[in-house]
């Protein structure tokens, strides 16, 4: 068992580099701000915390505690911090430029409808 | 191996810092260029997490905590006078 941690910690970094790049190419290639938050506010969050468990492997208690720290702070301010940048692409009254968008809002007039 | 896993990983998240850099400049919209903002700061705090992991030392970590206080900060202030022209 003891050979076989570095292999998941290896693992571990390989999926969140993986994760991280899903992320970052998703950001580049929506097209509006809306398509944009789901790529990165989820998926570079949840590959930061996969970086963090690879370093959880190492076991040494000054290194886990402060990586349950850093998890429990990205998990609390990422959700905050996509929602305030959909509130703001809201209210400036941002188009949505997705294929097929459908706008509940009841605002009318910025949906799919000018593109 | 575990070396060449971190190296690898290394060039690849400095590869990554570039393309948010490239998103920071060339997405048009405001909100958008504070998502990609958020989303380097990000890239940051995995590439210091990396660090942590191979030089078995938990300094790299403080940094990464503050820089993501600081990220989480700033996108709300940002955010918040980008939309309502204040912050609180």
């Amino acid at each position: 068992m003891g050979a076989l941690l570095p292999w998941i910690a290896d693992a571990f970094v390989v999926l969140g580099v993986a994760v991280i790049t899903v992320g970052v190419y998703g950001m580049l290639r929506m097209p509006d701000t809306y398509t944009r938050l789901h790529a990165a506010s989820k998926a570079v969050f949840l590959g930061v915390i996969s970086l963090l468990a690879a370093s959880v492997v190492t076991g040494e208690p000054e290194i886990v505690f402060r990586v349950i720290l850093i998890s429990l702070f990205l998990l609390l301010t990422s959700p905050v911090s996509a929602h305030v940048i959909g509130r703001a692409a809201y209210r400036r009254g941002e188009r949505m430029l997705a294929p097929d968008p459908v706008d509940e809002s009841g605002r009318g007039g910025w949906g799919a409808s000018e593109r | 191996m575990h070396e060449t896993v971190f190296y690898a990983a290394s060039v690849w998240m400095a590869l990554l810092l570039l393309a948010s850099v490239y998103a920071v400049i060339r997405i048009p919209s405001a909100t958008g260029r504070i998502l990609a903002l958020d989303t380097l700061t990000l890239v940051m705090v995995g590439i210091l997490v990396l660090f942590v992991d191979a030089f078995r030392t938990p300094y790299f970590l403080d940094a990464a905590l503050i820089l993501a206080l600081l990220a989480f900060v700033g996108t709300v202030a940002a955010a918040r006078y980008h939309s309502e022209r204040r912050v609180f």
